[in-house]
């Protein structure tokens, strides 16, 4: 076959590899064969191309320096950034949550789908004191979070294409972008398009902009589809504002899925989400039947940490799709948090006939098995887990197998499988908390403290290990510390009725007694005049 | 009321003379009104300030804004440093028992420092021996270090000075402390006649409850719910009262009224496990398993360490036949709490439903090492029976006629069903031998 009609074949396969390596030859005897170049230049984009409606990480620089947000102290139920302070957050009770969702390491309840941004966006100041500490941590083992969030467009598998021997296939610096516009050749407009995702690709978004802009002009600012391509290259300069604008006129010119996406994904960059929502509903009526959409508008509800709504549209993007694994596995969650784990059994079973099979998965099982009574199959499930598990999933799941150990009532086991834990993930603040109760069930008293004050430590987001301090410091008469740690409790959580009793009966020491006696020594003093 | 108002305007009206004297002697106080007003409307920041320049001007050596700056760094939980300031207060003015009552306060605060706190009390009792709560707070001390005796000797001199509740309520709990029921029911009767305070009568009605479970006393159950209804008068919001109403209630059989009680103590505690255990069990009174379990996996998940939902599970299940789940909690339940005789006759009862006759009769056996009940001995000998052991299930059938027929008649009759086995065992066994 003729080597460049290889090409192209192999590139339709979608054998990227092989194309890239013929291409190369192809150009090392002909260095200007343009048909080669375009084929060459598509393949390397398809490589490492990463789905960019997705959001992704925030890198510290953007938390930090976040000069976007509208409001300092948003109103409840407006912002991303306080997900506990919506006004039916706390008890959703239509369906009769249980009290405390687990809390991720940035202090947002778990989310049943690890997807970038839920889980690692640290809530704001008033919420979390310590802002800066959660921002630097990234997962559990305090990885660094990226310094800033260009790192984090190049997909894992893929970094070393972007430093292949022999330089960078295009040398951006030294295009002709004027040429590209103007060359009035066959399908010039196509070339352009892949150049242009090419050079957003692999982050050139100054290069792409620049492109984007002569290409505008040429198609006398009527193009959807370079206005987008602006868009998403101001969006990677950080210009969300500017990003907005293109948007919405590329929208005006024709209406796309993946431009309603972005636009979203901009106004969730900008803590707007009731605004991201809209646009996103408004979506919903021109593209009824599409499944990004749904997702997209679940995936807000969730972070904004309205599950009913939520569990809503991950039903209805199931109806689209029945193989959508991120909704079958959010719904799995949501059931097994509102104490159905029966229910949650069957999606995650689901799941396992769809051929994921990770620890995690496997480790839910175990959970639901456990929690529906079904005991024959829980360890088993467990086993699996632990046989899958690496690092954090591993701690992870000791930490459950303790969990079932003390649904069992044997607390020694689960001392045992909280240490594992620990070994395994020294940060693990649950673990350390629910050690140290173990302790205090023992008598330790000294032990039970030094392992709750690891716990308040490693996760400042969690109000537990504070509130089994402040009553181990109030039984051992040291109220000083209690009324400290307890107050701090309190504004963690400041709906648990044991720790507003706490408070109430500290309060009586510290406050009241002080009113009587002020209104005596003022009588006093006025005597001595 | 008159004659106080008078006074009062007296000295108001002796001050503005001085002011208006010009007398420099009294000149450095002349914020201090400033620094009570701002500390009564709560505007902490302001006092602050005012307080810190006012010392600033006069060298830290102002007695009241020391005084006012101590409360409220304890009001923020920094005790040591109140510590610090009611001290320097109590140097510049000695005579002031205020700052030294504070001091001990604090130090009683301040890392349970009890001895020393007393040491400071016991010092303030000759120099003002009519202050009920130098007296309290030494009681309050003298309980805390175990000295039982004295602090209540302490607690009966702070009545004597004048009466208080919070004085009565910690003598009563030291009288309970001690399993002394009768003198701290008397102790809380007669502070019932000065005032009806809701968590006296709380008490009360748990002193009633528990002698009424103890000695199977319907009477002494109404006068706890009697007690029980008048605290909710004053306070309808204590959830512990609510409970204990309705657990009495729930004991009657009047399963609806008790549910109405819990439904009330939802709203104030959604998550308190021991409500969701008893409504867990009034479902089960009324033959809802369903709810019954959810319920109390509801209250296991607020209280994983509590035997006694294990057990009330185990229960349920065993009630509804599934009794690998039902072996499953009532093991939980065992080791949890190791002592309790009825958990091991239902895991026997259910170890042999699952066909380990061998583990069933070991939990039998060790139900009656711990209580000789006739209820394990009926059952057992049963479990024998059916089992083909008839000469086993004749002695136990024998120790169980020996303790039911020694029992009062009238609780003989309380359950139908238990004469109806031992009835039908005997025949039995008769006509087998």
């Amino acid at each position: 076959m003729e080597p460049a009609t290889l090409a192209y074949s192999r590139l339709k396969r979608r054998r990227f590899d092989e194309c890239i390596q013929t291409c190369t030859e192809l150009l090392q005897k002909n260095p200007l064969d343009q048909a080669v170049w375009y084929i060459k230049c598509r393949a390397l984009t398809d490589v490492a191309f990463t789905d960019d409606t997705e959001m992704e990480e925030e890198g510290i620089a953007e938390i930090l320096l976040d000069d976007n947000a509208i409001a300092t102290a948003p109103r409840p139920g407006t912002s991303m950034q306080r997900p506990l302070s919506s006004a039916n957050s706390q008890r959703p009770t239509s369906r009769g949550q249980s009290a405390n969702r687990p809390l991720s390491s940035s202090g947002r309840p778990v989310s049943g789908y690890a997807r970038p941004g839920t889980s690692s966006r640290p809530l704001s100041s008033a919420v979390n004191p310590n802002r800066l500490s959660t921002a630097m941590g990234g997962g559990r083992l305090n990885t660094a979070r990226p310094v800033t969030s260009s790192g984090r467009f190049v997909r894992l598998g893929t970094a070393s294409l972007l430093q292949r021997p022999g330089g960078e296939f295009i040398e951006v610096d030294r295009l002709n972008l004027k040429r590209y516009a103007t060359r009035p050749a066959l399908a010039k407009a196509d070339v352009r398009e892949v150049l242009s995702i090419y050079l957003l690709t692999f982050g050139h978004p100054l290069r792409a902009l620049e492109l984007c802009s002569v290409s505008l002009v040429e198609s006398e600012h009527k193009d959807w589809f370079w206005k987008a391509q602006t868009g998403k290259a101001y969006y990677r300069l950080g210009l969300y504002r500017d990003a907005e604008r293109f948007f919405l006129s590329s929208l005006k010119d024709q209406e796309m899925v993946s431009s309603y996406v972005w636009l979203s994904k901009i106004y969730q960059r900008l803590d707007r989400p009731a605004t991201a929502m809209d646009i996103l509903l408004k979506a919903c009526e021109t593209f009824p039947n599409e499944v990004t959409l749904t997702l997209a508008v679940a995936r807000i509800h969730d972070a904004m940490n309205d599950a009913d709504k939520a569990m809503d549209n991950y039903k209805a993007a199931l109806t689209l799709d029945s193989y959508n694994v991120e909704a079958i596995a959010s719904l799995a969650s949501e059931y097994f948090y509102s104490e159905q784990p029966e229910m949650a059994l069957r999606y995650y079973r689901r799941l396992l006939q769809m051929g994921v099979s990770s620890a995690e998965l496997w480790n839910n099982l175990g959970l639901c098995c456990f929690h529906a009574q079904q005991y024959d199959m829980t360890l088993a499930c467990f086993e699996r887990a632990l046989h899958l598990a690496q690092g954090d999933a591993a701690a992870d799941v000791w930490y459950n197998l303790g969990q079932i150990s003390l649904g069992i009532g044997d607390l020694g086991l689960a001392y045992q499988h909280f240490q594992i834990a620990l070994s395994l993930n020294p940060s693990c603040a649950e673990a350390y908390n629910n050690l140290g109760v173990l302790e205090l069930r023992k008598g330790n008293a000294d032990q039970a403290r030094s392992n709750l004050q690891l716990a308040a430590q490693n996760g400042p987001y969690l109000s537990e290990p504070l509130f089994n301090e402040a009553l181990l410091s109030y039984q051992f008469g040291q109220l000083d510390e209690s009324y400290q740690l307890i107050r701090k409790c309190t504004q963690l959580s400041p709906n648990h009725f044991e720790c507003k009793e706490l408070l109430e009966s500290l309060d009586s020491h510290f406050v009241t007694h002080e009113a009587t006696q002020l209104m005596q020594l003022e009588f006093q003093e006025e005597l001595k005049y | 009321m008159d004659k106080s108002f008078l006074g009062g305007n007296l000295s108001s009206f002796k001050m503005t003379t001085t002011t208006a004297d010009g007398s420099i002697l009294n000149i450095r106080e002349r914020f201090n009104w400033k620094i009570h007003d701002l500390f009564i409307k709560q505007d902490m920041k302001a006092c602050v300030a005012l307080i810190d320049q006012q010392l600033e001007e006069n060298n830290h050596s102002l007695e009241y804004p020391l005084y006012m700056k101590a409360l409220i760094k304890r009001r923020n939980g920094e005790v040591s440093e109140a510590l610090h300031l009611f001290q320097a207060a109590a140097a510049l003015n000695p005579s002031n028992t205020n700052n030294i009552k504070q001091i001990a306060k604090s130090l009683r605060y301040l890392l349970g420092k009890h001895k020393q706190a007393l040491a400071v009390l016991i010092e303030l009792q000759t120099t003002t021996p009519d202050d009920w709560e130098v007296f309290h707070m030494a009681g309050m001390c003298l309980a805390f270090m175990k000295e039982t005796d004295k602090a209540a000797a302490a607690f009966l001199k702070a009545n004597a000075v004048s009466l208080h509740d919070e004085t009565y309520l910690q003598l009563g709990k030291l009288l309970l402390l001690q399993q002394d029921q009768q003198g701290a029911r008397e102790v809380f009767l007669q502070a019932l006649q000065n005032s009806e305070n809701p968590e006296i009568l709380s008490s009360l009605g748990m002193i009633s409850m528990h002698e009424g479970d103890v000695l199977i006393e319907y009477a002494e159950h109404y006068k706890a719910f009697d007690f029980f209804n008048r605290s909710l008068q004053h306070n309808p919001k204590n959830l512990k009262t609510i409970l204990a109403s309705g657990s009495i209630v729930q004991d009657h059989n009047e399963i609806d009224s008790a549910l109405l009680r819990y439904r009330s103590a939802a709203p104030v505690n959604p998550d308190s496990f021991q409500m969701w255990n008893n409504v867990g069990m009034c479902f089960f009174s009324k033959k809802k398993y369903v709810s019954a379990i959810a319920c109390l996996k509801k209250a296991l998940y607020h209280a994983p360490f509590e035997w006694i939902v294990h057990f009330n599970l185990g229960l349920i299940h065993l009630t509804i036949e599934q009794s690998a789940s039902a072996f499953h909690y009532f093991s939980a339940s065992v080791n949890l709490n190791p002592n309790f005789g009825p958990t091991y006759m239902y895991l026997g009862i259910t170890l042999n439903r699952l066909d380990d006759f061998d583990n069933a009769c070991g939990a039998y056996e060790k139900a009656l090492q711990i209580e000789q009940s006739h209820l394990t001995c009926l059952n057992y000998a049963v479990t024998l029976f059916n089992r083909g052991d008839e000469e086993r299930a004749f002695v136990y059938l024998q120790q169980f006629e020996s303790i039911f027929l020694e029992m009062e008649p009238e609780k003989r009759q309380e359950d139908p069903q238990i004469t109806a086995q031992y009835e039908l065992l005997k025949e039995r066994c008769k006509s087998k031998s």
